[in-house]
């Protein structure tokens, strides 16, 4: 006995529920599969996602007013305790400051006479994480910035405390973030202490990635920093990635294992840069 | 027929849609990611598929997940086939589902839940090698305990729906 009041009809029942299933999951497949390796439905979740963030603004308003109260509150005194940190890190920065000052100055100079390219380009966007993607299966987030800010896919996102991530999904004023804790985001780093290059794999399912493909007989140790070789040409070179948690070794024929945590941990309120660098998508 | 009597009980088509748009603004909210929250969407959409076969179908099931796809950041099509065997699922139980207490129905509800969330991680991991954490698999329980709440609170309006308009009846008509 079904909620409708009148019987379900006797003969024009349409197409059967089997049918039907099958249809929808077919079109599901054959999505799925274009969505995983071409680009052109990303008109389609662009013009959805133009529809739909008005209301995930609506949904997310309580939250930040949550936040904006929270800032209000602290205290006078939290904020000069913080101004005294600073003021101390500042005078402990100035002199480094100095020194970066002359080397920049003596590297300009040393690479104009080399003829070199300028390393990477300084030009670059602030961005805030608005929130996380609910995707389980990956490591994504939203910052609010899109193509109305000159973001293009495949540029490098970086945190003061290190890499984040990659530019995934740009649309109109928001984009998606890649976190390097992904399954399908790899960076090519570099061990400065045991003086290896490597490439990093996320673990997908925890806040953690793998370096792929070390050096069989090179002693990684946990606790090891991990920076960015800038090899792929976009990623700046130098950039802290994260710092090494476990080391299983080799065995005959395998590559050791080795996990690592990344440096930069998302949480809410972060501040992130989006380096603008050229890259290969249009 | 244990728990409630649906005879005669015709829910608003805007009961309906109001119901799918709030389960969608439950979907929207950002919750931390350690917890499995239950997709309230498809709970809401088995309610119907379960209980009006003949309003909310496959069709509705497979918009639906496209909308949360987009939303998710997930592949596109990978709710749309979650929810599509959902609902064929639902369809098929719905004769037996309706004489059932409330419990029991969760009972038989997980393992549709439990199915198609297991058939779309396959999927998902052919397609781009995507693995969802090990607590994610607890969420067809989750499902369940939303689908209680959903259920309840949807009988709730359902019956409001029909008593007031018995009155309306009795006052316009005199019966």
């Amino acid at each position: 006995m079904s909620l409708s009041q009148t019987p379900p009809p006797l003969f024009k029942q349409g197409y059967s529920a089997r049918l039907k299933l099958l249809i929808a999951a077919f079109s599901a497949l054959v999505l799925m599969n274009i969505d995983a390796n071409f680009y052109f439905l990303e008109k389609i979740r662009s013009l959805v996602t133009t529809v739909l963030d008005p209301v995930v603004e609506f949904i997310l308003l309580p939250r930040d007013g949550l936040i904006y109260a929270y800032n209000q509150m602290s205290t006078i005194s939290a904020l000069n305790e913080e101004l005294d940190k600073l003021d101390k890190k500042h005078a402990l920065n100035s002199e480094y400051f100095l020194t970066l000052e002359q080397i920049k100055n003596e590297n300009q100079g040393l690479r104009k006479l080399l003829n070199l390219q300028k390393n990477f380009s300084t030009s670059s966007i602030a961005a805030e994480i608005r929130y996380k993607l609910p995707d389980p299966y990956s490591k994504k987030i939203i910052v609010n910035r899109g193509t109305k800010h000159k973001i293009k896919v495949g540029q490098p996102v970086i945190s003061a405390d290190g890499i984040v991530g990659q530019v995934s999904k740009v649309f109109n004023n928001k984009s998606e973030v890649t976190l390097i804790a992904d399954a399908n985001l790899s960076i090519p780093v570099f061990l400065p202490r045991a003086r290896i290059k490597a490439i990093t794999k996320g673990k997908g399912t925890i806040d953690g990635f793998e370096l792929n493909y070390t050096d069989l007989s090179a002693k990684i140790i946990n606790g090891d920093k991990i920076v960015t070789s800038g090899l792929d040409g976009l990623y700046p070179p130098g950039v802290i990635v994260g710092e090494v948690t476990s080391v299983f070794a080799a065995t005959p024929g395998q590559f050791p294992v080795v996990n690592a945590k990344p440096s930069s941990i998302i949480g809410l309120k972060h501040q992130v840069l989006i380096l603008k660098v050229e890259t290969e998508f249009k | 027929m244990k728990s409630f009597n649906f005879s005669g009980r015709v829910p608003s088509k805007n009961l309906i849609y109001i119901s799918i748009f709030c389960a969608l603004l439950f979907n929207f909210i950002p919750f931390s990611k350690s917890i499995p929250v239950p997709d309230m969407v498809a709970v809401v959409l088995v309610f119907w598929n379960a209980f009006l076969p003949a309003k909310v179908g496959l069709l509705i099931a497979w918009i639906l997940g496209l909308v949360m796809d987009v939303h998710n950041g997930s592949l596109l099509g990978q709710h749309a086939l979650a929810y599509s065997i959902l609902s064929y699922g639902a369809i098929s139980l719905h004769r037996r589902l309706l004489w059932y207490s409330t419990i029991s129905q969760t009972i038989q509800i997980i393992p549709l839940f439990a199915a198609s969330m297991l058939t779309v991680s396959l999927i998902r991991f052919i397609a781009d090698g995507g693995v969802a954490p090990w607590w994610y698999f607890s969420r067809p329980i989750f499902d369940g305990l939303a689908w209680i709440l959903v259920s309840w609170i949807l009988q709730i309006m359902i019956n409001k729906k029909r008593e007031s308009s018995i009155e309306t009846r009795r006052v316009f008509l005199g019966k």
